[in-house]
């Protein structure tokens, strides 16, 4: 694990995790939920549950992550 | 007074496998066992993903859900097993490594969290197992599934590593087997049973499609091979891994397995009477239709 975070912090990591991680950061899932994915959902009678987890666990998640994620997540 | 738990659906339920979360509510509601919608739980942040950009931030991330079921004084309840050992081993970790714990604090006071460990961490099938117990449950099925003949495949983070998940043998379980036989049907022994679908990065990942074909292929010949009349998962990622890989198969092969791949939920659904639209098995890509027939 700690190799894998040395690799990362030189740049070097597959596309497809970190197009996961940005997912995580900007929605708080890693999988989407769409909005017809959310309707689909409640026609199941199940809750609804939004297109991101709620703005207080978003925010919460986005705090750490700038702190302990400080490099590349804005770019590409 | 009920016994509640703080439900932790975990991403793929939430966004791809509704059905998992259908039998789950409809199971625990028949049971007389309440579980809360928790709006501040996120993803929970997979070790084998989010832990390898940044070990400590990983795990602050996985923690602050802790955070969240110890702050509502409840147990998380998981759906996946993949939720389920990230969780595990961060619990282990945290009251394991003083140093490593006091680095991922750091980082969880800017939430203005606090880690206490009061929260246990369980699964759909270890909280039926322990806290319901089989005695208990044999008593409440009122449907046994004596028809069905049914191979268990536990889940790779529901078995391993012991170190932190510590509910059965990781070579030779045997609980899944004994939850199985409580519901009236039959658990047959197939080589794969304890083996991996890898899940975490193939035909949704996009990882390796062909290690995921392989591995599909080799479940599902073993439960075949072993006459079983549907494979019981513990787990919607290896729900997903195998019914996709059985429709692929099909695709690419012209093989057609038919196998039905349940969650236990769904199972002990069924043995509980349940309704199969109630737990969302029309939702299936592998239509269970041919094991409901020998049930009716």
């Amino acid at each position: 694990m700690l190799t894998r975070n040395l690799a990362v912090e030189r740049g070097k990591f597959p596309e497809r995790p970190m197009s996961l991680i940005k997912q995580i950061v900007k929605t708080g899932r890693t999988l989407e939920v769409t909005q017809a994915r959310d309707l689909r959902r409640a026609s199941l009678g199940l809750p609804k549950i939004g297109e991101t987890v709620s703005k207080r666990a978003l925010d919460e998640i986005q705090k750490i992550a700038k702190k302990g994620f400080p490099w590349r997540l804005d770019e590409k | 007074m009920k016994q509640e738990y703080a439900l932790f659906p975990g991403c793929v339920t939430s966004a791809r496998e509704f059905s998992c979360e259908l039998s789950t509510r409809a199971v625990f509601k028949a049971l007389d066992m309440k579980l809360r919608d928790v709006e501040d739980f996120s993803c929970c942040m997979p070790a084998c993903l989010v832990h390898s950009f940044d070990y400590v931030t990983g795990l602050a991330l996985t923690s602050r859900n802790l955070c969240v079921a110890d702050k509502l004084g409840l147990d998380i309840l998981t759906i996946c097993v993949s939720c389920y050992g990230n969780f595990m081993r961060a619990k282990h970790l945290l009251e394991e490594d003083r140093f490593l714990r006091k680095k991922v604090e750091e980082l969880l006071v800017l939430t203005g969290r606090t880690y206490t460990g009061k929260a246990k961490i369980k699964h759909v099938v270890t909280t039926v197992y322990e806290d319901i117990g089989l005695r208990n449950l044999r008593k409440i099925v009122t449907k046994p599934l004596k028809e069905i003949k049914a191979a268990p495949f536990y889940g790779c983070h529901l078995i391993r590593p012991q170190t932190y998940v510590n509910f059965d043998d990781s070579e030779f379980p045997a609980k899944l087997d004994q939850l199985i036989a409580a519901t009236g049907a039959t658990s047959v022994y197939h080589k794969e049973r304890a083996g991996c679908c890898i899940g975490c990065g193939a035909f949704l990942g996009g990882v390796s499609e062909l290690a995921s074909f392989r591995l599909a292929t080799g479940i599902l010949d073993s439960a075949k091979e072993a006459g079983a009349d549907c494979i019981v998962v513990t787990c919607p990622y290896c729900l997903l891994e195998l019914e996709m890989g059985e429709l692929k198969i099909a695709r690419e092969t012209g093989k057609a397995y038919n196998l039905p791949v349940l969650h236990y939920m769904d199972l002990l659904g069924l043995s509980l009477g349940l309704n199969p639209k109630e737990l969302g098995l029309d939702l299936h890509r592998v239509k269970a239709t041919p094991l409901l027939e020998k049930i009716k």
